[in-house]
């Protein structure tokens, strides 16, 4: 099958290599393509083309058509009763404008709205998800992931190889909130939300400043995500202290920002 | 073979360790048993070469007028154009440290070393590693292995960014120099590293994003040991007598350790 892979280019010569494999549906490569084009069947790009109206043969040349009418005779959009695209869909509940919010749990007040929060976001009600103040929880966090792990870690936490990379939960921290809770480059510290607590190593790096959000500075701190009880390589849960926030139109988390405290372990 | 060579375009690098992990799959070593950031501090696992470590990731975290640079070197063999590991190698008629006729690379023959470590001594980059238990001395080994079949070394093979790129040497070392002036244009203060040093320079060339004085364990001129041409000069007009004489002090000096740990061990066992 391999040697069937054909990196010709189509006439248009952006790179869509349409014998390269095959596209689904009827090889396709770009959706809504006429929209690129004016209603006479001109590229607005015509630099960089991807379709157009061969006026002499009466065909489209360059992708493959979405929608083989002539220019003028039916809307892009073909999908679309109307054929427009829509800006905003029906069924979201979460509008299309640009608007800053800021998170369930922050630090500070809206700089930019009256509304703290977006009023459009599911929250989660019940005692496994109590939502913290900053005079309890001073300092931001958030989670990432490593390129080590993946997901929940039940594969790459039991290849010793990957394991010796990324052994244990760790938080990142400045070096000034370091000082100032007396950690030190791998102790052991106790993070905590009004969620919860996890244990995990400290690595106080330079990666990491205190923020300055409307003249105050606020520290932050970063955590993997990963780690689990079981596997070769064990740690706690990042999961323990994130709040169960959904965003407006998809539930997506936020588990990007929340508020915390730390303090060094002791024994 | 023309001779080949390894670019390590540094500021390529997104030290994702694909290449430290493939380097162990392709050598089946185990993985080690590791702390986080216990000495080595920031993201660096394990802490240096070792018997089961032959290619590693270091992690440069330096900040100076409020600008922070996040540096990574691979750390391992240099596989050195003429390499004094193998001319420091004992071990007599055919050397144990050797370099593979096919292929050009310096690897480790197991089967005749002997765990001395005069490989690890006289290296200008103190890389060959002494496995104690096996007395056995440990290194990247270039793939010879690879390479006598027509592929290319395991860490360039699985490095995604093209950091890592194998290929003859004297291309390499062109690509290297088109490196550095793509790294002048963006303002950083490049370095070539392995085309020039020892002389006849080395098949891993490293392109560095800044200047050397980032990369402090990385010697600014590396040397061989004066001793190693002394001891050969001397060595010469005495032929292989002398080598002979001091292979059999050193298989004497062997034959001494390994009764001095059999009583050891005895002297353990009656305890137990």
């Amino acid at each position: 099958m391999g040697a069937r892979r054909d990196l010709t280019d189509a006439p248009n010569n952006i790179g869509l290599s349409p014998k390269w494999s095959w596209c689904w549906p009827v090889n396709r490569r770009i959706i809504y393509n006429r929209a690129s084009c004016d209603l006479q069947g001109n590229p607005y790009a015509p630099q960089k083309w991807v379709i157009k109206w061969n006026a002499e043969e009466k065909k489209w040349t360059g992708d493959v058509p979405d929608g083989a009418a002539p220019p003028g005779a039916a809307y892009s959009f073909i999908m679309r009763t109307e054929g427009h695209a829509r800006l905003f869909g029906f069924g979201l509940a979460d509008g299309p404008f640009p608007e800053h919010y800021e998170p369930l749990e922050s630090p500070v007040k809206n700089l930019m709205s009256s509304q703290q929060n977006n009023p459009t976001i599911k929250i989660w009600a019940g005692e496994m998800n109590m939502v913290g103040t900053p005079d309890k929880f001073p300092i931001i966090a958030t989670t990432y992931r490593v390129t080590e792990h993946w997901q929940a870690g039940q594969m790459t936490r039991n290849n010793p190889w990957l394991v010796e990379l990324m052994p244990d939960m760790f938080v990142e921290m400045s070096n000034s909130l370091a000082k100032a809770k007396g950690v030190k480059n791998g102790d052991k510290v106790r993070i905590s939300t009004a969620r919860g607590h996890i244990v995990a190593y400290a690595v106080v790096t330079n990666r990491f400043k205190p923020f300055k959000l409307n003249g105050k500075a606020y520290e932050q701190i970063g955590l993997p995500w990963h780690f689990g009880f079981k596997g070769l390589a064990k740690g706690d849960s990042a999961n323990s202290l994130t709040p169960h926030v959904g965003d407006a139109n998809t539930n997506i988390p936020e588990y990007k920002a929340f508020l915390c405290d730390v303090v060094k372990e002791v024994g | 073979m023309a001779e080949k060579a390894i670019l390590l375009d540094m500021e390529k690098c997104i030290a994702c360790r694909a290449c430290q992990v493939a380097c162990k799959q392709w050598n089946e070593l185990p993985g080690e048993k590791t702390t986080f950031f216990a000495a080595a501090g920031g993201y660096q696992n394990p802490i240096g070469l070792s018997p089961s470590t032959y290619n590693l990731i270091k992690f440069y975290e330096v900040e100076e007028q409020n600008k922070l640079r996040w540096l990574f070197r691979s750390h391992r063999c240099m596989q050195c154009v003429d390499p004094a590991c193998v001319k420091a190698c004992p071990v007599t008629p055919v050397k144990a440290m050797t370099r593979d006729e096919n292929t050009g690379a310096i690897h480790v023959n197991r089967e005749l070393c002997i765990g001395c470590g005069a490989c690890r001594e006289y290296c200008p980059f103190t890389i060959p590693v002494i496995d104690t238990q096996a007395e056995k001395s440990t290194k990247c080994t270039f793939c010879f292995d690879r390479l006598g079949n027509g592929l290319m070394p395991a860490c360039a093979k699985a490095c995604p960014t093209n950091c890592l790129v194998f290929g003859d040497r004297d291309q390499i070392l062109e690509m290297a120099h088109q490196a550095e002036e793509r790294l002048k244009m963006k303002g950083r203060h490049p370095v070539i590293y392995g085309e020039k040093e020892l002389s006849t320079g080395t098949k891993k060339i490293f392109v560095l994003p800044e200047a050397l004085d980032y990369y402090p364990d990385l010697p600014k001129n590396p040397k061989v040991s004066e001793d190693l041409g002394l001891f050969h000069q001397l060595l010469k007009p005495f032929g292989t007598l002398t080598l002979t004489a001091s292979l059999v002090g050193l298989v004497l000096g062997k034959i001494r350790d390994a009764k001095e740990r059999n009583e050891v061990k005895v002297g353990k066992e009656e305890k137990s």
